[in-house]
């Protein structure tokens, strides 16, 4: 057979870098699939030396500083989708939610931090951010051509038909009140400690009522490749109970299930399902134990 | 980060604070005017038949000054350091992914690449061997016109069956080990410059500029003075740029369109056509009394040669001489061979198959001693080589008590700091120890040729050449504090001549830990004849007599007067005519005449900490103390970086790093997913302590360190996780999945 000849290597790209919202929705109509939106380019970056062909025009985002607020208003955080994965160290707003802090800090390197974005992770598709947004209970903010429309991010997941016109404004996260009576977690799982794709990244929420009864239960797998999902039977399963209640052989069995894991040449789905499952496990025995144990305070630990 | 040696005066080494900032200019750096960029066209077939190739597109294109294929190759079109049979254009078959087929020089790296494209070549594939056990079965196919045996080697001594049938207690298993690549930060590159006599500048890095230059005037057809190799610095090689890798197409090009070209290796380039560590398999039945003494021991290596030979056979060679490491054992059989296979190259790397055997020699006495209910230090005490033992080739060696030092530092550290950790919820904490024995320069029946240059040149700098390039490894240092401590001078008179064939003399590779060795003996040549020869002039110059003068900082002093030098090197220089003392001999090697056999020694030896987690069976290494024994330390800082470093690096082979292969193609082939250990996994707790003093009467000064601190790493972690779990890991990297298995298994998780 003949090693085939693909085509010359593409010219540069034209960037354009509009400063309203509006403007970059305009120039993607005016070029359509000939065009792509870039924030921090950090994953285009990798992807394009992995082989994906460079769009001919490239839409900067960067210069969009409405798209760069961080806002607390009636406990509610909205994110601006620009503002940057590094932004931990220097958002006073961000700094104080941990878990967002946490998860962030997990995420690639610092000098890819300082560049890659909160939006572009979750409009990505594969980033380590969104399950802990899933478990989190966020709305996405997302303009399309012609209107605009705030989601659930699960909805949004489930049902999405992207066409790649539309732009993430923001993200909207409710911040807990009363944290003596809920519990979240956020873990990310590597091949390598640090600046590493995801093996898989699982986030959870509960809380429970004044008798220590489940009355929301979240959790969230992904990471990676592995789609990105809520895990609803197992949240059903742990859902309306005690911690004394809960079968945890029954938990595990029932991640296991659920989580649809991917494979590669490095990591099987049954590695991922278990360590997803261990993990959760983990997270929840240790607090739903501690909580039933103490007198007098019984689940305000 | 502890150690025992400190840097003296606080010297920062000379190449320091250019890499630092950045400044420092790397060989792929230089530009010249009317520069070319080169391209290789690579088989993107693991195993095929060229059919035909046809350039005429790719000429034609823009910006292209040449396109060569085989049919330009005016030379010999094979290169290798022990057999040249690896093509520099193949001719009618590739036999791996990154074989090269043509070659492009243009006006740009686009114009070079989109003239790649253009090149039509007609493939028949042909069925691949992507194992080595495949390519030994009886009816396989050949790679090569030999068979695909690359290489066979073996030692034996005593009788191994009669003794395994005394013995109390027997441990069998095969170790696995994987495919590593270098990950040097600076990829292969250089450009090569025409001359107007029709002659060649090279500057690309290398760890051995001579034979580059003999290797190039092959293919060329060139006289090898018509050669110049300018090879450091480098950007890191470790083994991984000994072999010619851009030289030849550069050289080709350049000589085709008579302008200078260059060529620069993207990291996927590199990846698809760089030699890589040896994946071996290594079969392992060792037999002891019932008081742990080894009685028998017998080891079957198979090693996945990849396509060429390059320095297989040594390497081998030099695994098989390992088997028994540091451990003086009666009755052993060691065999091994290197197999042809279509999985990339395999060739040189750090520490030249120690490590493979080592790991399994370690792992064996592990076993056993855990069989036996034996410490793991006690089992080493028993069975460990004295002094004046024989090597482990039953060779005779410079006595060295090196081994028995590290084992009792080794001890002493285990028993201080052994616990330190307590196990918590779903984390367990474990301890293990190794120790290592290492060869350094390249074995009896090798030519191993070593040299320097020492002169007062004619700006009154003490000028000293060697043949080395500097690959990151601080030769540099080496040098510096060597001159500075033997002739007496300062730091500031010293000037330092290396990697240029055009200025230097031949000093043989910078390999094989041997560059602090043949620095220091090149010295002790050079010293007294050179100290001679300028104080005999300088007495003349001040009539006085020459026992009253000394060398010292800055010039020619006089013991009876302090006050300075009362002459400078360059006032000194400027009437003398025979300003220069050459030395040049052989490493040195054993009396008896055992193929590959060393003669100096180094020991080393590790202690680890891990964690092993319970939830997703990751290991993470917490600490690390290395007990080197190589001889007085020259460069406190290089010394520990070369362990530090080392250590680093093979925690990386332990846990991390395989180049998988999958039907012959590379399945990761950049940074993202080939994953080395970045500065997460190096546990702050890394200690590096050195044992000095050398065995009574030794005359052979420093050994090299380049690569004792890689050895005994990984089985000390196997051990360590062994020590946490319970669990017996034989195949590397150390597989989570396995470790998860293993948890699962013994009931550690009590929702499963």
């Amino acid at each position: 057979m003949v090693y085939q000849f693909d085509g010359l290597e593409p010219k540069t790209p034209f960037i354009w870098m509009p400063v309203t919202v509006e403007e970059a929705i305009d120039l993607k109509k005016q070029f359509g699939i000939e065009a792509e939106f870039a924030s921090g380019a950090t994953l285009l970056q990798l992807q394009w030396m992995n082989g994906r062909k460079m769009a001919q025009h490239l839409i900067s985002l960067e210069q969009i500083s409405s798209l760069k607020e961080v806002k607390l208003k009636n406990n509610v955080l909205s994110i601006g989708a620009l503002t940057t994965l590094g932004s931990y160290q220097n958002n006073s707003l961000i700094k104080e939610n941990v878990i967002l802090c946490n998860a962030l800090k997990t995420i690639a390197a610092p000098a890819v931090r300082n560049r890659g974005t909160i939006g572009g992770n979750v409009m990505g598709g594969i980033g380590d951010l969104i399950p802990l947004l899933l478990a989190m209970e966020a709305k996405l903010y997302i303009q399309g051509p012609n209107s605009s429309i705030i989601v659930d991010l699960w909805d949004w997941l489930q049902n999405k038909q992207i066409t790649g016109n539309e732009l993430l404004v923001k993200i909207e996260l409710p911040v807990e009140v009363n944290e003596k009576t809920c519990f979240s977690f956020y873990r990310k799982i590597g091949r390598r400690e640090t600046f590493t794709a995801a093996i898989l990244t699982v986030s959870g929420k509960i809380k429970w009522d004044e008798k220590g009864v489940l009355n929301i239960v979240r959790l969230a797998v992904g990471g990676g490749d592995n789609e990105p999902k809520r895990l609803e039977k197992t949240e059903q399963l742990l859902n309306g109970k005690t911690g004394e209640e809960i079968n945890w052989k029954a938990v595990y069995s029932s991640i296991t299930n659920e989580f649809n894991a991917v494979e590669d040449s490095f990591i099987s789905s049954e590695y991922r399902k278990k360590i997803a499952a261990n993990l959760i496990v983990a997270e929840l025995k240790s607090k739903l134990t501690i909580s039933s144990q103490g007198e007098g305070h019984i689940y305000e630990i | 980060m502890k150690s025992n040696i400190v840097e003296k005066e606080g010297r920062v080494r000379p190449d320091g604070y250019s890499k630092v900032t950045g400044n420092l200019k790397y060989l792929t750096d230089l530009t010249f005017p009317n520069m070319l960029y080169g391209k290789v066209l690579r088989s993107p077939y693991p195993h095929a038949k060229i059919i035909s190739i046809n350039t005429d597109k790719a000429i034609k294109l823009p910006g292209v000054e040449a396109v060569l294929t085989y049919n330009d190759v005016p030379g010999m079109n094979r290169f290798g350091i022990i057999v040249a049979d690896q093509p520099v254009l193949c001719e009618d078959k590739v036999r791996y992914i990154g074989d090269a087929v043509a070659c492009v020089a243009a006006h740009s790296i686009q114009a070079a690449e989109n003239a790649l494209k253009l090149i039509e070549v007609i493939y028949e594939e042909l069925p691949i061997i992507d194992s080595p056990e495949q390519a030994l079965k009886p009816q396989a196919f050949k790679l090569h016109v030999g068979g695909n045996i690359c290489h066979q080697a073996m030692f034996s001594e005593g009788n191994i069956q009669q003794a395994f049938e005394q013995c109390e207690a027997i441990v069998e298993e095969t170790y696995e080990v994987p495919r590593q690549l270098h990950a040097y930060m600076e990829t292969e590159g250089g450009v090569v410059v025409p001359e107007n006599d029709g002659a060649i500048t090279v500057y690309a890095g290398t760890q051995h500029g001579y034979r580059d230059r003999f290797q190039l005037s092959r293919i060329l057809g060139l006289p090898e003075k018509m050669i110049r190799i300018v090879s450091s610095p480098m950007g890191g090689s470790f083994g991984g740029k000994d072999e010619l890798n851009i030289q030849p197409y550069a050289a080709l090009l350049a000589l085709a369109t008579k302008r200078p070209v260059k060529i620069h290796n993207s990291r996927t380039e590199s990846f698809k056509t760089s030699i890589k560590r040896h994946p071996m398999k290594i079969t392992v039945k060792t037999g002891t009394n019932r008081t742990g003494k080894i009685l028998a021991h017998q080891v079957k290596i198979i090693a996945d040669k990849g396509a060429y030979t390059t320095l297989g056979p040594a390497v081998l060679d030099f695994s098989i001489e390992h088997a028994a490491g540091p451990y003086i054992i009666p009755n052993i059989e060691t065999e091994g061979v290197s197999v042809f296979t279509n999985n990339g190259v395999s060739g040189e790397f750090r520490g030249f198959g120690g490590n493979q055997i080592t790991f399994a020699l370690e792992s064996q006495l592990d076993r056993l001693a855990e069989l036996l209910q034996i410490d793991p230090i006690e089992i080493r005490k028993i069975n460990l080589r004295k002094a004046t033992d024989k090597g482990p080739l039953g060779q005779r060696i410079a006595p060295t008590d090196g081994a028995a030092q590290v084992l009792n530092g080794i001890q002493k550290l285990y028993e201080k700091t052994n616990k330190q950790y307590s196990n918590s919820q779903w984390k367990r904490y474990g301890t293990g120890i190794a120790i290592a024995m290492h060869g350094g320069g390249l074995g009896f029946g090798r030519l191993d040729s070593a040299g320097g240059r020492l002169s007062l040149n004619k700006e009154g700098q003490i000028e000293i050449s060697f043949g080395f390039e500097e690959c990151g490894q601080g030769l540099l240092s080496v040098i510096e504090n060597l001159v500075v401590e033997e002739i007496g001078c300062s730091k500031e008179d010293v000037k330092i001549v290396i990697g240029d064939t055009a200025v230097v003399p031949s000093s043989g590779s910078i390999t094989a830990s041997r560059g602090t060795s043949v620095v220091w003996q090149s010295l002790q040549k050079l010293k007294d004849p050179f100290k001679q020869k300028i104080l005999h002039h300088a007495g003349k110059m001040l009539h006085l007599p020459e026992q009253s003068l000394y060398l010292g900082p800055g010039g020619v002093w006089c013991f009876e007067k302090q006050a300075g030098p009362c002459l400078t090197y360059k006032e000194c220089v400027e009437q003398l005519i025979d300003n220069t003392v050459e030395t040049s001999f052989h490493f040195p090697v054993t009396p008896d005449a055992i193929s590959g056999g060393h003669f100096l020694y180094s020991f080393g030896g590790v202690k680890v900490d891990v964690e092993v987690d319970l939830l997703t069976g990751k290991v993470k290494v917490l600490s690390i103390d290395h007990v080197v024994s190589a001889g007085p330390v020259i460069s406190p800082h290089g010394y520990r970086g070369q362990i530090e470093g080392g250590g680093i690096m093979s925690l990386g082979y332990t846990l991390l790093e395989e180049a998988k292969m999958k039907d012959a193609q590379y399945v990761a082939q950049n940074f993202d997913s080939y994953l080395i250990p970045n500065i997460a996994e190096v546990p702050f707790e890394t200690n590096v302590y050195a044992i000095e003093e050398l065995y009574e009467g030794d005359s052979y000064g420093p050994r090299g360190v380049g690569e004792i601190g890689t050895i005994a790493i990984t089985p000390a972690i196997v051990k360590a996780v062994h020590d946490a779990i319970g669990c017996w890991v034989s195949k590397l990297p150390i597989s989570s999945e396995e470790i998860l298995e293993h948890i699962e298994s013994r009931g550690m998780l009590e929702w499963i």
